[in-house]
């Protein structure tokens, strides 16, 4: 098994701002300190002047004003002036670092992000690994120490196993250029330690890139609101410390157990790509169909679709998966996406859903638990 | 100041006395139609026409949203609405860009014999103006209903299938033309090559992206809303195959139609009110409200009618003359 | 209370001098108490019973509002689910429900309080007082705006009743087209709320091109009016697009035009722009009318002649100027193009600059003054400080690249919130203390007063400044649950809200009990010079019962505080 690197506490997170860990946290901090010192500098002037006129100069009804002075042409133009200079410069300084946030160097490890309801899914351009976030079995572990039933240790341990096989996995050092997609709704890639956010957008492709400089493994979120599973729909970064280290990890990360039966490796993919948010396995009804008990009984479909009805044999099944659109499952919205599966997963995931029909089982992930 | 002021409001005051916060239309020593919160005449007609520019103001940049939707998508897909504008029939705009410039003069008339007093003329040009908004919106309707009867709805209610099968008849009669090379798939290519960018659109044919296999066949699930059941020739078609614009068909076809009917969709519902106020001016006119003294609701009315023919005028080239 | 009385009476000592505005009270009824019918008040066309209507709308709609806004923060006490459970089930409803809230809590404050707070409800009241005419120029077409609020506000109640909407205020396309929530009802209810502002808007600038007394030019006008009319020009410049926009959203749910979804040929991204082409230059709707109530706040209780009245006047007209060429800065992340996210940034920091003029003209304004801490001034106190807190983060936020990381964080939500709740609606409230004995006759407890407007601050601030740190720490906004580490920061963000609510509760506890118990309003409470301080509390039918001749609104001079009535009086002249 792949050792995930344990945090290295190098970077200490500062009161206001998470560990800096990537090659924009520095720049970007330092804009931030500079704007946060003019907004302090201003804050304490303004109160200071507040607290004292109000203090010096309050009085009972009835009194007259000491001064009847209404303009002083040179104040205007030193309280205009000064905020114009402040204004230039931290419009110059953002624009320089947004602008290196916008060209990735030529020689970087491609990634794709593909961002669905709910969930991550990161492909590796270099050998093709189709490697998904597991938001799911975060939350089962946060669900878990939240219910006391595991310690921080333990939780530790139980997310650096999810993250043998998922996650997104960058080298130290190496620029990554990540480009970020969109299967359904807008969604957006947010790393906080490393500074960077993209909005993933359907139809359309956008681009990131960061060079991590520590070792370790931070949060990512979903920052642009995406309906129901918003909150639930992060992954983890995880940073290793050699190239060598992370080829390694993708090579093992990357393959299924193709020994296993394919029902089984089914179940991966019912995990691993994202169907687990919206399909169940034990009849609960979620955002679409459970899969339970649905190979071969009669599906209805309403009119967003094409009309009609069918038995759900396999080739309703892979029709269902390639052309989501074309037959909507009656009592459903048409939300599912097109989830790009490679044969062999869609033939496993076809077994699986054919195997929940004769013997019904599994387990509900718990998400916030009550 | 209010030298002259101070009498007339005690005047109004007077009025007032029982006053139920209700705008008092007579019962100053000034005309009847100045209302009780405006010092002179002068001064309401001068809100009123402020008050109207504004409004037009308004109207301008709700069609302005529009446009500028027009503009990012034809500068996106230029090819989208040269196609889409042979449905259109310029015959039929332009009739109707006569109508409403005609309307504009009728309308500018019966200002002017507003301010003349003019009874009977006033009520004649109106009438003039509201038949032209009336001729107008007819031609409206046949120009519309055929779109129906063709399929050519906005988004996703857009029949493709007639399209598609247009498609395959007029090809299909090329051939017999030619009676040459058998180049039998050729629309169907040209379908498969589009639908990539429109992949989840619901009603349209379900033609795979390029490069899936396909699970079911293409096209097996016509039958929604071609009628002639075998389709493909040119008497149970719902579109002439002569009326299709030359040259293959872009991808999102149904944008374009969306955009049309909302542009000339928003235009109608403007005539329609349009056409709202001649009436009641009529009914004004028939009262025997306006003089010299008083003409500002033909006024206003005339700046509306004459901005819902500018929109018109501009609505007609982008739409219809795209070439 | 026979001396107050008094107020109320023509008769007397009061003789006034033929120049000075002030005109002595006439026997009479008031606005409110002319006629008494309900439909004398449903169909009545005088500006001070709609705004009276508006503002008891606006504030009912406040409370609904802020009922939401503490469900959010109860609901964030803990990533555990606190009080969903009790109205739903399943993991999965509860996080609907919590999109819901914070959807609606976002949709009712923007469109139903803050926009139409100032203008239409104080707006509508004092904007013909200030101008000394009678009415607005059109009485009927303002009566018809608050129909459209009302109607407006009808469509979102039965969103409320109809399950919900939970597509965040933004109604970020496709979201919004495919979202299984009664997108379309809001979508129509704010198109109708968005004309009602449009015609509040039109009818406030022909109002203050054609309406003012002899004697008062542009440069002579109160502050609030210069601030009125720069965010009319917004309402009406701006909302139309909102309007054309949502149509199409309307139909892009209800036939797939294919303009905003991207699943029939649309782009999502196109919806941003067009829905921040509005909606920026609304927040400054929200922002400006609450800065001119304060320059007359601020000067009205420091008795002391406003400063650098031009500057003032002229930032006002700037800041609505620059306001519709920054709309960008609200997508640096979404895929715009680098150059126009630039443009977009330095334009945003133009607005910054007259931001900045107010503060310090206000500032200086107080120097010197004769300052009496009373409520509404510390309402006038509390939003400059707050304002600077907001503004100066709105900084942060138009940088690039720190935006790049603090979109979409708690550190935006606690920025609008300075700027909406802490300026906008502190500003609003403010006014409503300074115009309140204008408007109802009543004097509140000042003392209560006082203890309400510092528990709100202070509820505030401990709300707000967690939202700061957790945002800059990577807490993303919009979530039902989050990471365990942003725990203690949004407990302190719950205590403070229910300290905020409570300041609330006595506000509205004391107004109330003002009008069953307060003390009779004199004319002038304040010692104010602007017309409106020229009637009688509560002024009659048609405002003035002489007309009355413009003076400088902010000359404070003249006016002699009598301890007896708590009334200013105008210095007799010879
Ligand atoms: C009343 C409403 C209001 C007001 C007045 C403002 C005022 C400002 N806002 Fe804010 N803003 C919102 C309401 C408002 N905003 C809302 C609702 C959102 C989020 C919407 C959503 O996504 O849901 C938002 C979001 C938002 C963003 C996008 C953030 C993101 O989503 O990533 C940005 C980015 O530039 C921004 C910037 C600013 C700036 C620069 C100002 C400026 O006008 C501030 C000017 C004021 C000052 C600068 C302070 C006074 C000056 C001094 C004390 C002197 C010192 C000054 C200098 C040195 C320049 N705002
Ligand atoms: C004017 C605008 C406004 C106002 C005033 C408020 C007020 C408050 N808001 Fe809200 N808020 C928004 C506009 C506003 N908000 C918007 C636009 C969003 C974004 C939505 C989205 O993402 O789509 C948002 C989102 C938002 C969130 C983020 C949700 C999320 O991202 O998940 C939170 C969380 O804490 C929050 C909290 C609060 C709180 C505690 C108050 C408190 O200040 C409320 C206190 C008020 C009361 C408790 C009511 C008391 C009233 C009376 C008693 C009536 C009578 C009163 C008098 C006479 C004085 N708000
Ligand atoms: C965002 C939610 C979502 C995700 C993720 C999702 N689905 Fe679905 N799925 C739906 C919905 C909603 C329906 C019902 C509507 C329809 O038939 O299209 C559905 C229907 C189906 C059906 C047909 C069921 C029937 O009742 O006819 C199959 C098969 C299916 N999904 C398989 C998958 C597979 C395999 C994956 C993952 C690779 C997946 N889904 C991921 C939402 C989702
Ligand atoms: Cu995905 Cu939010
Ligand atoms: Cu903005």
């Amino acid at each position: 098994m792949i050792q995930v690197p344990i945090l290295l506490a190098d970077s200490e997170p500062s009161f206001w701002l998470p560990a800096p860990v990537s090659n924009f946290a520095g720049p970007i901090d330092g804009d931030f300190y500079f704007v946060y010192w003019v907004s302090i500098f201003f804050l304490v002037l303004i109160t200071l002047l507040l607290g004292y006129f109000m203090w010096k100069f309050r009085t009972p009804p009835g009194a007259h004003a000491q001064s009847h002075k209404d303009h002083h042409i040179v104040l205007e133009v030193v309280w205009t002036g000064i905020p114009i200079i402040l204004s230039v410069m931290m419009f110059w300084y953002g624009y320089r670092g947004y602008v290196d946030m916008t060209v990735p160097p030529n020689e970087s490890i491609s990634i794709v992000a593909e961002a669905q309801k709910w969930a991550w899914n990161f492909s590796y351009a270099s050998n093709g690994a189709s490697i998904p976030g597991m938001s799911d079995d975060f939350n089962v572990v946060r669900a878990q120490v939240r219910a006391g039933e595991i310690n921080a240790e333990q939780a530790e341990a139980a997310e650096a196993k999810i993250l043998e096989k998922a996650g997104l996995h960058v080298p130290m050092g190496v620029p990554i250029d990540v480009t970020v997609m969109a299967a359904d709704v807008l969604h957006a890639l947010f790393i906080p330690a490393f500074r960077v956010k993209k909005d993933c957008v359907p139809g359309r492709t956008g681009k990131l890139w960061f060079i991590a400089t520590e070792p370790g493994i931070f949060d990512l979120f979903c920052a642009e609101y995406c309906g129901q599973g918003h909150s639930w729909m992060h992954s983890k970064v995880v940073v290793h410390e050699t190239v060598e280290e992370y080829e390694k990890w993708l090579e093992v990360a990357g393959s299924y157990d193709e020994t296993l039966p394919f029902d089984e490796n089914g179940k991966i993919v019912w995990k691993r790509r994202g169907c687990i948010s919206c399909h169940s396995i034990d009849g609960s009804k979620k955002v679409g169909p459970s899969w339970d008990g649905m190979f071969g009984s009669t599906r209805k479909f309403t009119t967003t679709g094409t009309p009609g009805e069918a038995m759900a044999d396999e080739a309703y099944i892979q029709e269902s998966i390639r052309f989501p659109m074309k037959k909507i499952a009656e009592g459903y919205p048409p939300q599912m996406p097109v989830v790009k599966l490679t044969d062999k997963e869609l033939l496993w995931v076809t077994e699986y859903i054919k195997s929940l029909s004769q013997n019904s089982g599994g387990t509900e992930s718990p998400r916030k638990e009550n | 100041m209010s030298g002259d002021k101070q009498p007339q409001d005690s005047n109004q005051q007077a009025g007032h006395g029982d006053g139920h916060g209700a705008e008092h239309g007579a019962g100053h020593g000034h005309s009847p139609y100045q209302a009780h919160h405006f010092d002179t005449m002068r001064q309401q007609f001068e809100a009123g026409k402020l008050g109207m520019w504004l409004f037009l103001a308004t109207e301008v940049l709700l069609f302005g949203g529009l446009f500028c939707f027009y503009t990012i998508y034809k500068a996106n897909d230029p090819e989208l609405f040269k196609w889409g504008h042979h449905f259109l029939d310029k015959r039929w705009g332009a009739t109707n860009t006569m109508v409403l410039l005609f309307s504009s003069l009728t309308m500018a008339l019966a200002v002017r014999e507003a301010q003349l007093g003019r009874k009977k003329r006033i009520i004649f040009f109106l009438a003039v103006t509201f038949l032209c908004g009336a001729g107008f919106m007819g031609i409206k309707y046949v120009e519309y209903s055929k779109k129906f009867h063709e399929g050519l709805f906005p988004g996703k209610y857009f029949v493709y299938e007639n399209v598609v099968d247009a498609e395959e008849a007029r090809m299909h009669q090329q051939e017999q033309q030619k009676l040459a090379h058998a180049e039998l798939d050729l629309p169907q290519a040209s379908v498969v090559t589009e639908v990539p960018k429109a992949q989840g659109l619901v009603l349209q044919p379900a033609t795979p992206p390029a490069g899936l296999a396909p699970v079911t066949q293409p096209d097996d699930h016509q039958t929604a809303s071609s009628d002639g059941e075998d389709a493909g020739h040119v008497p149970g078609l719902a579109l002439d195959p002569s009326h299709l614009p030359p040259g293959p068909r872009p991808a999102n076809a149904h944008v374009f139609f969306s955009i049309y009917f909302c542009l000339t969709g928003l235009h109608g519902i403007h005539v329609l009110i349009g056409m709202g106020v001649m009436l009641w001016l009529m009914v004004l006119a028939m009262q025997g409200r306006f003089g010299p003294g008083y003409f500002t609701p033909v006024d206003l009315g005339g700046l509306y009618w004459h901005l819902v023919d500018l929109i018109w005028i501009y609505l007609f080239p982008l739409l219809y003359l795209v070439e | 209370m026979s001396q107050s009385e008094t107020d109320a009476r023509p008769d007397s000592d009061e003789v006034k001098s033929a120049a000075a505005a002030t005109t002595s009270d006439e026997s009479g009824p008031s606005y409110l108490t002319v006629t008494k019918t309900f439909s004398s008040w449903a169909f009545t066309l005088d500006h001070k019973r709609i705004g009276l209507m508006y503002l008891i709308g606006v504030l009912f709609m406040f409370l609904l509002g802020g009922v939401f806004a503490l469900l959010v923060r109860t609901e964030l006490f803990s990533p555990l689910a606190m009080i969903t459970p009790l109205f739903a089930d399943t993991a999965e409803a509860q996080a609907d429900l919590y999109n819901k809230w914070f959807t609606t809590h976002g949709a009712i404050m923007v469109f139903l309080v803050i926009i139409p707070g100032v203008p239409a409800a104080l707006g509508n009241f004092i904007l013909p007082l200030l101008l000394g005419a009678k009415d607005v120029a059109f009485p009927r077409l303002n009566l018809g705006s608050f129909y459209l609020w009302v109607i407006g506000a009808i469509f979102f109640v039965y969103v409320l009743f109809s399950g919900g909407i939970d597509t965040g205020w933004t109604f970020y396309t496709p979201y919004s087209a495919e979202s299984g929530t009664a997108v379309i009802p809001a979508l129509i209810g704010v198109f109708i709320l968005g004309f009602s502002s449009i015609f509040t808007g039109l009818n406030f600038i022909v109002t203050i091109h054609k309406m003012r007394p002899k004697g008062m030019t542009w440069f002579k006008m109160p502050l609030f009016l210069w601030a009125t009319y720069s965010t009319a020009v917004i309402q009406v410049l701006a909302t139309p697009v909102l309007g054309i926009t949502l149509l199409l959203l309307i139909l892009e749910r209800s036939l797939g035009i294919g303009i905003f979804d991207p699943r029939n040929g649309g782009d999502p991204v196109l919806f941003q722009h067009f829905f921040w082409f509005y909606s920026h230059p609304a927040v400054y709707i929200m922002i400006v009318p609450p800065m001119g109530v304060v320059s007359e706040l601020i000067a009205t209780h420091s008795h002391k002649r406003i400063f650098g009245y031009t500057y003032i006047a002229f930032s006002s007209v700037a800041i609505a100027i620059f306001s519709f060429l920054v709309w960008g800065h609200h997508m640096f992340t979404s895929g715009q193009s680098t150059t126009m996210s630039i443009i977009f940034s330095g334009i945003t920091f133009s607005v910054g600059i007259p931001s900045a003029i107010k503060v310090f003209n206000w500032l200086a304004t107080m120097y010197k003054g004769a300052i009496v801490l009373n409520t509404a001034m510390l309402y006038g106190i509390s939003f400059i400080f707050l304002f600077t807190i907001g503004g100066l983060t709105g900084l942060f936020l138009g940088v690039l690249s720190i935006d790049t990381h603090l979109h979409d964080t708690y550190f935006v939500v606690a920025h609008f919130h300075y700027v909406m709740m802490g300026s906008g609606l502190v500003g609003f409230i403010g006014g409503l203390h300074h115009w309140w004995p204008k408007i109802t006759g009543k004097m509140y407890d000042e003392f209560l007063g006082r203890i309400g407007c510092i528990l709100v601050f202070i509820g505030f601030n401990l709300t707000f400044i967690p939202q700061f740190v957790m945002g800059s720490l990577g807490m993303p906004r919009r979530y039902y649950t989050y990471a365990d580490k942003f725990e203690v920061y949004h407990q302190l963000s719950t205590v403070g809200s229910y300290v905020m609510a409570a300041g609330f509760f006595l506000t509205a506890y004391y107004l109330i009990q003002s009008l069953i118990s307060g003390k009779k309003a004199p004319m002038n409470p304040w010692g104010g010079n602007s017309l409106e301080w020229h009637t009688p509390s509560p002024p009659p039918l048609e405002n003035f019962h002489t007309v009355p001749v413009a003076t400088d609104p902010y000359d404070y001079e003249g006016l002699e505080y009598d301890p007896a009535t708590g009334n200013y009086d105008t210095k007799r002249t010879g």
